[in-house]
């Protein structure tokens, strides 16, 4: 049984009265490829901030490679191997997409300059950007950035890579390039975790599939299974499909609370 | 005894500092807007009535009732048009617009008025006269009523933002525009409307200072724009009385500075407003409601 | 709402309400709201990729699907939030593609936003004063809201920041409704709240329908969404996979269409538009 690579340990985090992580616990191996889903709000992207350092928990602790992050900030930690994509991609517009890269692998990385030219090549390299290395990357298309954003994370070296929400807006043959690229990355020993709404980009590569929902984990193993589970289907599809999805039908739902009750008032816990 | 006359002074005084601010504060709290050219409106206010009264030869004091509706015509045209696209774009842009639109009205007053002071001659005995209260304290009756025409001015503002179906429209598009479009409101119209009262009370400040002092056309930049922005952020953003606070609080500041060296009485008012942004940035009256 | 032999489901008011029961909808006259090969982009983003759909009236139309499937893209759309690259949005045939937000809640297309978006900074009464401000003649006003969600009107003069989120949610639809519009949108009614406040303001759906308005709304909890909807429409990825009365469709069919994992069924109405 190898060393686990990252461990949240009993991990909390509040915004006022809305909970983001509800005493997570959660431990990936070196070399996994999982993948989290939940509904928007549950703290998804939350939970990336808490791994790469952008957020501090309120409560827990955060191992990375055997070693205590919790209190390191989120340059430390990438220069620990911990790279991380952004849901919306803020390339430097003005600098050519090699240059982006070379400041992600000196700053990122921490490497020099002969070393970090090569980290820019070899990310250029893995998604497939090379012809554009000269391209202001103001001057990108979508994908393009998005590729870039890719890059710019493999940049800094990672041993862990976090993906947050890559394959939103893109074609389906994208999204099997994207997978491709994530099987390669993988491949090289780097592990990866990915959040994603577009569930089908994610089981062709993913081994493990979590699913996040109010500050919990609902479901963790193998996709398939998971989006079967009762719990994560309620997530999704509420309690009657997930009722008739276990062998009812969708006939004759639960009446609403009868005729009148319309007051919308006090009363009630509030979901968090 | 001379501190207290500067007390005074500097209370009453206070209240024409808070008809600079309060169209300053509107424009902000409603449209994020900071207006660089608002003590400039202020001084054009002045030199219209100058223009107004040397032609048409009517009392002085008709000339509020005349410049000010123009001048509040012409914030609504200025916001529908030159304002809006400048906020379409970036609140940076909409800086340098008012910026440009200040320059642009103090060269216009350079050219048509000279540099040479002007002010509004009166001769009534309510401007020049005073009155004493006991033996040593000396209060202009001008300073009197300009203090109680803001408050007059600062009431009605409040009174119809609280219970008037546009004050309630300016504060449902401060609040939440998009909310407010839902429901049917078109935002450009209210913000003409704010601006509106914005132009229309700071050229009533405008007039008041041009009887109570002299205007020159960097005026408006030199004196009473810094002075309207101080008293907004000493009193605190988004509250019309805190206007009138941190117009009072500047005032007594620059009184009691006069007093110890009368070379010091515009310094010790920005120190004021530095401590102030120093230990309490938000102002002195704080609305947290505000979105 | 599917109406169910036995069921206390018919969810009328005393008065007839002329709401299409088990998917009588009309084959020709107008819809009250179309929408025609509808794309929208969000910066370089697509994030609808031709959405036809009608809604008739009396209807209680739902948008289901996964989060970024494109559903809140779609009513601030048809709100005039957002503009189409393409295609069309017409209500009771005028094209209204063009109007600004402000002209079409005029018109009657009135959103309650995602979040409620209450003004702040006013009262409960203040709030509904504003959604009167330009409303159209019809039966609610101020009074019947009050009349209608009684706990509203002791708590009238309160600032909104200070209610729970399902009085928040409450005071907001009765901002939209003091507006009297012909069609009702209500984005992600259930954000953020409990289950059981979630029920009871869906409860008032049938309250609402027998005024004559009709209601276009999406909602995240696919099972809520089938309680209530007369016609459901589900998106994935900026595209329509599911359309149809929820009489005519099984959960497997839902569960297909919102993940798209599998061939979801095609688009059940009867000589209505196959999928795009």
């Amino acid at each position: 049984m190898t060393d686990p690579l990252l461990e949240l340990d009993h991990v909390t985090k509040r915004f006022g009265r809305v909970v983001i992580a509800e005493d997570l616990s959660l431990t990936v191996g070196p070399a996994e490829v999982v993948g989290i889903v939940g509904p928007n709000g549950a703290g998804k992207t939350s939970l990336f901030g808490l791994i790469s350092g952008d957020l501090a928990p309120g409560g827990g602790e955060i191992r990375f490679a055997g070693r205590a992050v919790t209190r390191l900030d989120a340059a430390a930690r990438s220069r620990l191997g911990v790279g991380r994509t952004y849901q919306v991609p803020r390339p430097f517009g003005d600098m050519t997409v090699f240059e982006n890269l070379l400041v992600a692998a000196q700053q990122g990385g921490g490497l020099r300059r002969r070393a970090s030219y090569a980290a820019a090549v070899g990310a250029l390299d893995r998604t497939g950007m090379s012809g554009q290395a000269n391209v202001p990357a103001e001057r990108l298309g979508l994908l393009q950035r998005k590729r870039l954003e890719l890059a710019r994370a493999l940049a800094t070296q990672p041993t862990l890579l976090l993906l947050d929400e890559v394959a939103g807006g893109l074609t389906d043959p994208e999204v099997a390039q994207l997978v491709g690229i994530v099987r390669d990355v993988n491949a090289e020993g780097i592990a990866v975790i990915w959040i994603e709404h577009v569930v089908r980009a994610l089981t062709p590569v993913v081994s493990r599939l979590i699913c996040l929902a109010g500050g919990r984990f609902v479901g963790d193993g193998p996709p398939a299974a998971v989006l079967a589970e009762p719990a994560v289907r309620e997530v999704f599809l509420g309690t009657e499909v997930t009722a008739a999805l276990a062998g009812g039908s969708l006939e004759a739902p639960p009446a609403v609370n009868g005729e009148g009750a319309v007051d919308g008032g006090p009363g009630g816990r509030e979901a968090s | 005894m001379a501190w207290v006359n500067a007390i005074i002074q500097g209370v009453l005084t206070g209240g024409l500092y808070a008809l600079f601010a309060c169209g300053l504060s509107l424009m902000f709290g409603v449209m994020k807007v900071v207006n660089l050219a608002h003590g400039d409106l202020a001084v054009v206010a002045g030199y219209i009535a100058i223009g107004v009264i040397t032609v048409t030869h009517v009392p002085v004091l008709w000339s509020f009732l005349i410049v000010v509706p123009v001048m509040a015509l012409l914030g609504y045209v200025l916001q529908r048009t030159v304002i809006q696209s400048a906020l379409d774009r970036s609140v940076l842009i909409t800086l340098l617009v008012t910026f440009g639109l200040s320059v642009v009205i103090e060269n216009g007053l350079l050219q048509f008025f000279t540099a040479n002071s002007r002010a509004i001659g009166t001769g009534l005995p309510l401007v020049t006269g005073s009155f004493t209260l006991g033996s040593q304290i000396q209060i202009g009756y001008l300073l009197v009523v300009v203090f109680a025409v803001a408050v007059v001015v600062l009431l009605g503002l409040q009174y119809f933002l609280s219970a008037s179906r546009y004050g309630r429209l300016i504060r449902a598009v401060a609040d939440d525009r998009e909310a407010a479009q839902l429901a049917g409101a078109d935002y450009r119209h209210v913000f003409g409307i704010a601006a509106a009262l914005a132009f229309g009370t700071v050229a009533l400040a405008g007039i008041a200072y041009g009887m109570y002092s002299q205007l020159q056309p960097t005026t408006g930049t030199d004196t009473i724009l810094l002075f309207a922005f101080a008293a907004v952020v000493i009193g605190g953003l988004g509250s019309l009385w805190g206007t009138l606070l941190g117009g009072v609080v500047l005032g007594v500041a620059q009184q009691i500075g006069a007093q110890i060296n009368i070379s010091d009485e515009v310094l010790a008012g920005y120190i004021v407003f530095l401590a102030v942004l120093v230990l309490r940035p938000q102002g002195l009256i704080y609305r947290r409601t505000q979105s | 709402m599917a109406a169910r032999a036995g069921g206390r489901h018919h969810e009328r008011a005393d008065d007839a309400v002329t709401r299409p029961e088990n998917g009588a909808r009309p084959e020709s006259g107008t819809p009250l709201l179309e929408v025609s090969g509808l794309v929208v982009h969000h910066g370089q983003l697509r994030a609808l990729d031709g959405i036809t759909l009608r809604v008739f009236p009396g209807e209680v139309y739902a948008i289901i699907g996964a989060n970024g499937a494109g559903k809140s893209t779609l009513l601030r759309t048809i709100a005039g939030l957002h503009h189409p690259t393409k295609g069309s949005v017409r209500l009771d045939g005028q094209d209204v593609t063009r109007l600004r937000p402000e002209r079409r809640a005029r018109q009657g297309v009135v959103l309650v936003p995602e979040g409620r978006r209450l003004f702040g900074s006013l009262s409960v009464e203040e709030n509904l004063q504003v959604g009167d401000s330009y409303a159209r003649p019809g039966p609610w006003t101020i009074e019947r809201v009050y009349q209608t969600f009684d706990w509203m009107r002791e708590r009238r003069s309160q600032l909104t920041a200070q209610l729970s989120g399902g009085e928040q949610q409450t005071v907001a639809i009765g901002r939209a409704l003091v507006a009297n519009p012909r069609v009702l949108l209500l984005d992600e009614l259930s954000l953020g709240l409990a289950p059981v406040v979630v029920q009871r303001i869906y409860g008032m759906l049938p309250q609402i329908l027998a005024t004559g308005l009709t209601v276009l709304l999406v909602e995240q909890d696919v099972s809520q969404a089938l309680r209530v909807a007369s016609h459901i429409h589900c998106l994935l990825e900026g595209r329509t996979t599911l359309e149809s009365r929820p009489a005519d469709v099984t959960a497997a069919q839902v569960e297909a269409a919102y993940f798209g994992l599998a061939d979801a069924a095609p688009a059940s109405r009867p000589g209505g538009e196959s999928e795009p």
